[in-house]
């Protein structure tokens, strides 16, 4: 398993078209990704990093911290790569 | 323009509208006629209880039926938000996500892990009010999209959505502004 935080740096924050396009990047690894609040509510603040509906759900704003963790064969590019579109701001 | 997110917490002013709406709004034909039929029956009654007109033993049964219908409704109305008042406070807590994507509509409430999706032909039909998007799966269950959740393009692109979608199962029963005049706020 590996994990990595980051904070997110886009305005928006994680709305519809940012988690678009980050679980389009998170489905391209087979690993099962998790994306967590830090700080949040163990259980509730959690999601499948896959799941449009659940990133959504988190409803994550800009300058909230995240953990995005990883497990299987690509666990590491996948947290690398979806650290990076996050730091990216997703274009904006 | 997918997809299409709303986040919210319902509130008793949704409910209610929701349930006004369930109750007396499917159609504005069929509402006009019933409220003749309501006024002409009740009117009828009256005037055999007062010995104005003479009516015979079933027809002055059948308006009675009439008479009392839209006043069993309306409690049914009022019985159905206070009992949402009562026994709902956990339900509005709640934060409910909601997407419209291409292909299906999602769901998520805050403190359920468990996500909920159905496709746009499982919709048996939609209506816009005036402050509410309606999505029907069946004719007592409702999927709820306040319009306070979101921002007037948001809306726009919601009805624009639900007509595509939906097309003929997709009614509007509110006024809404033309596109063109929507555009240049």
């Amino acid at each position: 398993m590996y994990s990595r935080k980051t904070v997110i740096a886009n305005a928006t924050g994680l709305h519809a078209r940012p988690a678009s396009d980050f679980i389009a990047a998170a489905g391209e690894f087979e690993s099962k990704i998790k994306i967590r609040r830090v700080g949040g509510d163990p259980e509730e603040d959690v999601g499948n990093a896959k799941s449009i509906i659940n990133v959504l759900a988190l409803g994550l704003a800009q300058g909230e911290e995240v953990e995005l963790s990883a497990e299987g064969p690509d666990e590491k590019q996948a947290v690398d790569r979806l650290v990076a579109l996050i730091d990216s701001k997703f274009g904006e | 323009m997918y997809p299409i997110v709303y986040q919210f917490k319902s509130t008793m002013d949704d409910y209610r509208e929701m349930t006004f709406f369930s109750t007396f709004s499917f159609r504005k034909g069929q509402n006009i006629a019933i409220l003749l039929t309501w006024i002409t029956g009740t009117t009828a009654f009256l005037l055999d209880l007062a010995k104005v007109i003479k009516m015979t033993a079933t027809i002055h049964l059948c308006a009675l039926m009439v008479a009392v219908t839209m006043p069993v409704l309306f409690v049914s109305y009022l019985t159905n938000v206070r009992r949402f008042k009562i026994n709902g406070a956990d339900y509005r807590k709640k934060t409910h996500t909601v997407l419209l994507g291409k292909d299906d509509i999602q769901y998520k409430e805050s403190g359920n892990i468990h996500t909920g999706a159905d496709k746009w032909d499982d919709i048996a039909y939609a209506f816009e009010t005036d402050h509410l998007f309606l999505l029907y799966r069946t004719s007592n269950n409702a999927v709820l999209l306040p319009k306070r959740s979101t921002t007037e393009k948001q809306i726009e692109e919601t009805r624009i959505c639900l007509q595509e979608k939906l097309g003929v199962r997709f009614k509007i029963r509110c006024r809404t502004k033309p596109r063109k005049k929507a555009q240049t706020e």
